[in-house]
């Protein structure tokens, strides 16, 4: 063919044509003339070693990410040249990985990684570092150690692990806390409230009793899906192919949220909303519910606290007690029938579900639901429309096809829901919502925030984190600075947790790192927490120690060792052993990851171990009987909580509301309050007139990723998403440097002008921590707690990240 | 007034030209030695504007030369006796800029060190295969018209009358065969351009023809500006007459008159309907970074019409030696408005852009210049230099050639 | 005759780049290259910005590769034939051995998805050996073309071979395979019964720049048709969203006390954790 061969000596191969001409001197000098790059082209063949070693092997990725996909790496001689998504051997449940997933050579292999350990001797913050030995700096870490729990008692010192890693050993929930416990240190939890995702937790637990949620693959089961808050297609990617196919399917897909992201591109419908103000949206939506009678009143009868009677002078459900003498506690409920107010499990009786009552001794009562009606009736569409800025149209036919949609479910993100001071309500009055057209417990129904194995494994931690009966001391990381400041904190480890770019108001965070006497950090990178390091030791990264994930899906995921730590790093286990063991408690660090992730596994009540999983390619499905939820409920593919609506909640039903936070609320429903800080009604407003808010983007996650190639080619900088109304008016144009500031700090960035965030509202992604301290969000954010909160035990404290007022101005180069 | 292959002139100003180019041409030859070194990412091009300066003065260079075979073929196939004196000059010129065009491809090229591959796999369907053979044609054309001319003129002057009409009369038949090759020269060039779909700017039919008009514009004033440039250093003799001279004068004005007039039409035919794809072309040449070379062609090409379009300035050196000069870089900045503009927008140009090709330092890749969503480009100092080297080195085998080959007329 | 060809459903991307990503790592592709990469089609000069003005907006992703075309420009031009079209699958190659860098083909592609080596490949920062397909890869059908190398050498050309050298062992190309969420079909155009077949013969599916003539053999199934759930945004809100919300909402205030229920806000003085 003409294409394809030569046209003057076809048959010649390039090597004869060159011996034809390469007698006479001129070829040869021509091609020397020329560069060496001929010879390189007529030498280049498959410069491949002869039999190379090729392995794949399964793992897992642990980084804080909904999606802990199954990655497949492909080991070429000893080295980990390719990752691929990982099988999960489950035909529901396709494999999964997406462009973080795929960027973990160049995170593996980073030049920047950490080398060895080393002391800052020029004082923190100085940039001037030793090396050290292992040897050295584990004996040093002890000596401190030991020094300052002679001095101030051994709860001085605080252990802070947290989500850089979710595995069970180097991780989450992971040897930190063990060390923690045997030393008898404080540490924090890991619940969340260092990244603002404790409030959703604690409204649900509250309202049904443990947070929990459905698997994911279950919205193929819903008519309609309601991605509340949650940008779903850019933080939880794969899981969008489930709402995806789902709404080829015919569901309607709705998506709330201020901004237009990815997700609005593929959805029905795109809610733009006043950030903080989805309580209120939620309460219209019941207001058109209810008042259309549009909800399953035999559901929120037999299965909500519904037709409890509230006692109206203490705003407590009423109790056998206080109408009959020697009463139990029972909650009561107005008979329709006999029109007395008798105990709710009284046989035969037809419970009002509304109405205002008077017992016989004269308490004023209601029933809960006649309470939830008048607070609702307080949010018709119009009110709602001037709070939200959703028109009343849309609320009233939003709330009709939810109602209708039988089922339809919600999926709310951490982010929109949880990162306010007022999350609880938040959460709740969604919850609510879906218990009131009976979509709790059932396929394609509920509210789900987070889901999978770290949820619902019933594995036993007992014995890996509080060995023997020592537990650490229990100090929420969002305590940790007042703690400081109160003397109570001397010292602090921190294990892959970015805790200063990451927690709320750095400077403050900043404050009280520098009062302490000693801070380790052991880590993959140079990052701003390491910054402030006396002693920074080399973290080995996931592909170099041997874990087991429980991740945001239903599957155990075997994380092997894949090459040994690069550098002179070690993993977390081999770290804290090495520390315990000079402290005098190398007992308890006697094992091997392996014999340690046995330890957790030998509580399930299946019997699986860590061989079947292996045996299983690496990953298994959390068995039935293995669901912690199992004990009192079914468990059904895909998985639903609540199923056969058994609900861990004081009165076995969905509390709409809740006696635990009258106290702080004056009652117990799920209230709209304006957001904490961040609202107009806030006289800093007039001040700081702009709304903050710090979303997950998909190039990283949360700070992990900052610094890959790959990633930041595509994204090189961080930047402040501005509408252009707001820009034209602050005199900024698209690339300008500006600064963002308020009364607790300030940070500096570029702007992007762009009509896909709310007038009023600025948007910068968080978790970039490359521009420390000078482009830290979190110089702007606070660490308000709000103490409604306590009263959940597992979720005490939440960061509100975007309950936040700034302003933003040009910096002038 | 000495002259020719062995005489020798004492004249200080041309050896210091001969000095000065020399010095260009061998930084160009180091700059090239560089980018052999390195590769092309020490110029500007990127994969946006992934063509520049060297193409554009490739087709400069052919333009230039193509205009120089067309007057000394014309000039035998026409029987203008009077444009005759100028022929072997109007060769060697054409001979020495068109073998300039072929070698200033080298530095442009990825792997010159294939440049064979262009032998031996030859594809007949592609328009660059299609200038390659053509200009090789073209080159010998001209070598050998000029070794015709020459050898017919040494035999004159030996005495062999016979044998000299016999190189003439062949002389006159390469001219039949010279002049149509070096109308398809130019034609051939402008389709590499003309023909790709992918560039709207290109992507007319107009092209060739405006090539050739510009080959014309140019080659003429090549050739005028040698003859100035001649007279002045007093190299060769020439005769040529004030009638003649004016009448090249003329010509020149024509050529300019008919180039604007091809390009206007063009633009005509772009800017009316308003289709945004083709606009961006235009409205990048003339309102984009490189607004200057834009309008500055239009400029220059205005200027040497009002100098030409004086009958009275057409004999005058200065004025003949300005409208070249003029005319020169019009076409130079008309070859840069083709070909940059053609790449500044791309047909798909959403964001994030285009990448920017291998080679960039890891610390540019990772700064936000990966991607480029409109072509930026500005020659890079590397190939500054090396297109001045080619520029000198063509003057220089000029200056050389006109000093030390029997160029002038024959008696 | 078996026709390699690719379905993109664009009304599934949410341009989340790991199609791109995938590529570069599958492809040792250095610094500054990307056969493949997935454009936001909205309004303004960054990824992810839609067109229109709050809250009236649309945006919808563009993945974009080597459409290898069946009427490919790039393999007329090529002076040298080091980029062709193979007659069995169809797939448009480059020979890494032939190429000599002129780039006349980038000149000719009108979709711009050609890449080329300005200098010696440069990676990230540590990854000093090859990612992704290790070893050369020659043509399968025709032996001495090199299609695919890791070790890239300087002035070449080089674009998306729909993994010739996956494609040539019976996998997909690793875009298809990694697609978060399942927006990707690959497979036999030539085959009535394959999925890419069925997607374009029911008539919903389209090339780029059809009006060109080239061909292509990549289409796309348009941006999402929204369900009417409810009609358009007919009036603005009361609280405009449209005007910037600099000057303070006095109106939220007296609404809430209006309405009877207390506002949210707790005076500076009494919050805690201050």
């Amino acid at each position: 063919m003409v294409n394809e061969t030569g046209f003057l000596l076809p048959k010649v191969s390039r090597r004869t044509f060159l011996k034809l001409i390469g007698a006479a001197g001129m070829a040869t000098a021509v091609y020397s003339a020329l560069g060496s790059g001929t010879l390189r082209a007529l030498t280049q063949s498959s410069s491949q070693p002869a039999n190379p070693s090729v392995v794949k092997i399964r793992t897992a990725h642990v980084n804080n990410c909904d999606g802990s996909c199954g990655l497949l790496a492909t080991v070429y001689n000893g080295t980990i040249i390719k990752f691929s998504p990982a099988t999960f051997n489950d035909p529901d449940f396709p494999p999964r990985i997406c462009l973080r997933g795929l960027s973990q050579v160049t995170y593996e292999y980073h030049a920047d990684r950490l080398k060895y350990p080393m002391v800052q001797v020029g004082g923190r913050g100085s940039g001037k570092w030793q090396q050290i030995s292992w040897d050295d700096a584990t004996s040093l870490i002890a000596q401190k150690f030991q020094e300052i729990a002679a001095k101030y008692g051994s709860k001085a010192i605080y252990i802070a692990p947290y989500t850089g890693n979710l595995s069970v050993i180097n991780g989450l929930i992971g040897v930190g806390y063990r060390f923690a416990s045997v030393i008898g240190a404080s540490a924090g939890d890991f619940e969340g409230d260092n990244e603002g995702d404790s409030a959703s937790p604690a409204g649900a637990v509250e309202e049904l009793g443990a947070f929990d949620g459905h698997e994911l693959n279950d919205l193929l089961n819903s008519n309609m899906i309601v991605l509340w808050g949650n940008n779903l297609a850019e933080t939880d990617i794969p899981d969008m192919r489930f709402v995806l196919d789902a709404r080829d399917n015919g569901a309607k897909v709705v998506y709330i949220d201020p901004r237009y992201t990815p997700t609005a591109a593929v959805v029905d419908l795109w809610v733009p909303l006043r950030p903080g103000t989805d309580g209120a949206l939620a309460l219209g939506m019941m207001n058109v519910i209810i008042n259309e009678g549009l909800y399953n009143s035999k559901y929120v009868l037999n299965y909500t606290v519904g037709p409890f009677l509230v006692n109206q002078k203490n705003m407590l459900f009423l109790r056998e007690k206080e109408v009959v003498p020697n009463g139990s506690g029972k909650y009561m409920v107005y008979d329709t029938i006999t029109g007395s107010i008798v105990p709710f499990d009284t046989p035969n009786i037809s419970p009002a579900l509304t109405g205002n009552y008077q017992t016989n001794n004269g308490i004023p009562v209601k029933t809960a639901f006649q309470m939830l009606t008048e607070l609702v009736n307080q949010y018709p569409p119009s009110t709602v429309e001037s709070i939200t800025g959703v028109p009343a149209d849309t609320v009233k036919v939003l709330a009709e096809e939810f109602a209708k949609a039988n089922p339809a479910a919600i999926k709310a993100g951490f982010g929109g829901i949880s990162h306010w001071y007022y999350g609880d309500l938040t959460y709740r009055a969604l919850i609510t919502l879906s218990a009131l057209c009976g979509y709790i417990g059932v396929h394609g129904g509920g509210v789900t925030t987070y889901n999978g194995a770290l949820l619902d494994a019933a594995i036993d931690l007992t014995d890996w984190l509080t060995p023997d009966g020592k537990q650490y001391n229990y100090i929420p990381p969002l305590s940790f600075a007042d703690e400081v400041f109160k003397g109570n904190i001397k010292a602090a480890w921190f294990p892959l947790d970015n805790f200063i770019n990451q927690q709320g108001d750095a400077n403050k965070t900043i404050k009280a790192i520098q009062q302490l006497d000693f801070v380790v950090v052991s880590d993959v990178f140079m990052t701003p927490t390491a910054q402030y390091a006396d002693v920074l030791l080399p973290m080995a990264t996931q592909y170099e120690k041997e874990d087991l994930l429980l991740g945001g899906n239903f599957f155990l995921q075997y994380v092997p060792k894949i090459v040994e730590p690069l550098w002179d790093s070690k993993s977390d286990l081999e770290i804290f052993s090495m520390v315990a063991e000079k402290m005098g408690y190398g007992s308890y660090f006697n094992g091997t990851a392996e014999d340690y992730i046995k330890l957790v596994l030998s509580g399930l009540p299946s019997g699986t171990t860590l061989d079947d999983i292996k045996a299983n390619g690496g990953v298994m499905r959390l068995k039935e009987e293995d669901f912690a939820t199992a004990s009192y409920q079914p468990i059904t593919k895909p998985y639903v909580p609540f199923y056969q609506q058994n609900f861990p909640t004081p009165s076995g039903r969905i509390e709409f509301y809740v006696e635990s936070v009258v106290p702080y609320y004056g009652t117990g429903l799920p209230i709209y309050k304006e957001p904490y800080e961040a609202s107009p009604s806030n006289p800093l407003y007039t001040k700081y007139p702009f709304v903050l808010i710090t979303s997950h983007t998909r190039f990283r996650t949360h700070t992990q990723w900052d610094n890959l190639a790959w990633l930041l080619e595509i994204n090189p900088r961080q930047f402040v998403e501005i509408n252009p109304l707001d820009a034209v008016k602050k005199g900024i144009k698209d690339g300008d440097r500006v600064k963002i500031y308020n009364d607790r700090g300030y940070f500096e960035t570029v702007a992007r002008v762009t009509p896909g965030v709310r007038p009023g509202v600025l948007n910068v992604y968080q978790g970039h921590w490359q521009d420390f301290p000078k482009g830290t969000v979190n110089m702007v954010t606070s660490q308000a707690i709000n103490p409604a909160q306590s009263v959940v035990y597992l979720f005490q404290s939440n960061t509100p990240y975007f309950d936040v007022l700034v302003d933003i101005e040009k910096v002038s180069d | 007034m000495e002259k020719g292959v062995l005489g020798r002139v004492d004249n200080k100003i041309f050896y210091a030209i001969v000095a000065v180019l020399s010095t260009i041409v061998i930084v160009g030859a180091i700059a090239w030695a560089l980018e052999i070194e390195y590769g092309l990412i020490l110029t500007n091009m990127r994969n946006v504007v992934s063509w520049g300066l060297y193409i554009s003065t490739f087709a400069w260079f052919v333009g230039v030369s193509a205009g120089g075979l067309i007057l000394s073929s014309s000039a035998a196939v026409f029987k203008i006796e009077s444009w005759k004196p100028v022929s072997k000059v109007a060769s060697f010129v054409s001979a020495v800029v068109i073998a300039a065009a072929a070698l200033i491809i080298l530095p442009d090229l990825g792997r010159p060190d294939r440049i064979l591959n262009l032998i031996i796999y030859a594809h007949l369907f592609s328009p660059l295969i299609w200038d390659f053979s053509i200009i090789t044609t073209y080159f010998i054309i001209s070598t050998l018209e000029l070794g015709l001319l020459i050898s017919a003129d040494m035999l004159k002057k030996a005495g062999n009358e016979k044998a000299a009409k016999k190189r003439e009369h062949y002389a006159v038949g390469l001219a039949f065969v010279a002049l149509p090759v070096a109308i398809f020269t130019h034609s051939i060039t402008a389709w590499i351009f003309g023909l790709q779909i992918a560039r709207p700017w290109w992507n007319t039919a107009l092209l060739a023809p405006a090539f050739v008009a510009s080959a014309l514009v140019s080659g003429l004033a090549l050739v005028l500006l040698v003859l100035q440039v001649n007279s002045k250093l007093k190299l060769v003799e020439l005769k040529l007459d004030d009638k003649t001279k004016a009448l090249f004068s003329k010509l020149l004005l024509v050529f300019i008159l008919v180039d604007m007039y091809l390009l206007f039409s063009e633009y005509l035919t772009i800017t009316w309907p308003g289709v945004p794809s083709e606009l961006a072309g235009l409205y990048t040449m003339f309102f984009g970074p490189y607004w200057y070379i834009g309008w500055g062609q239009w400029i220059l090409a205005f200027s040497a019409v009002a100098i030409l379009a004086k009958p009275g300035w057409r004999t005058s050196s200065k004025a003949i030696t300005a409208a070249s000069v003029l005319a020169l870089i019009e076409v130079f900045f008309y070859r840069l408005n083709l070909v940059i503009p053609g790449f500044v927008h791309p047909l798909i140009d959403y964001p994030p852009g285009m990448p920017i090709g291998g080679g960039v330092s890891t610390s540019y890749a990772l700064s936000g210049y990966s991607f480029q969503i409109i072509g930026q480009y500005f020659p890079s100092p590397i190939e500054w230099e090396i297109t001045a080297g080619f520029i000198a080195g063509v003057a220089l085998v000029i200056l050389l050639g006109l000093k030390y080959l029997p160029l002038g007329s024959s008696e | 005759m078996t026709k390699y060809g690719m379905v993109i459903d664009l009304s599934r991307c949410v341009g989340c780049q790991s199609c791109a990503v995938a590529c570069k790592e599958e492809n040792n592709e250095p610094l500054g290259i990307w056969w493949n990469r997935v454009l936001t089609v909205g309004g303004g000069e960054h990824i992810d910005v839609p067109e229109g003005e709050y809250p009236d907006l649309s945006m919808h992703y563009l993945p974009l590769a080597c459409q290898h075309c069946e009427d490919a420009p790039c393999v007329k031009v090529c002076p040298v034939s080091a980029t062709y079209k193979r007659k069995e699958d169809g797939v448009v190659l480059v020979d890494f051995n032939r190429c000599i860098g002129c780039r006349y083909c980038m000149a000719a592609c009108p979709y711009g998805v050609r890449n080329f080596n300005w200098g010696e490949p440069v990676y990230a920062p540590g990854v000093d050996f090859p990612v992704g397909h290790q070893g050369d890869h020659y043509d399968k059908y025709n032996p001495d073309r090199l299609v695919y190398t890791p070790k890239r050498p300087k002035g070449v050309v080089e674009k998306c071979t729909f993994c010739v050298q996956r494609i040539d062992n019976g996998e997909v190309p690793f875009c298809v395979e990694v697609c978060p969420v399942g927006a990707r079909v690959f497979g036999d155009l030539d085959d009535p019964n394959s999925e890419v077949s069925s997607i374009i013969r029911n008539g919903n599916a389209e090339q780029l720049l059809p009006e060109l003539g080239t061909n292509p053999q990549v289409y796309y199934v348009p941006p999402y048709q929204k369900k009417d759930i409810i009609p358009p945004f007919a009036n603005q809100s009361s609280v405009n969203a449209n005007e910037s919300v600099i000057a303070p909402e006095a109106s939220i205030l007296e609404q809430a006390e209006q309405n009877g229920y207390v506002p949210g806000f707790v005076l500076p003085e009494k919050k805690k954790g201050d």
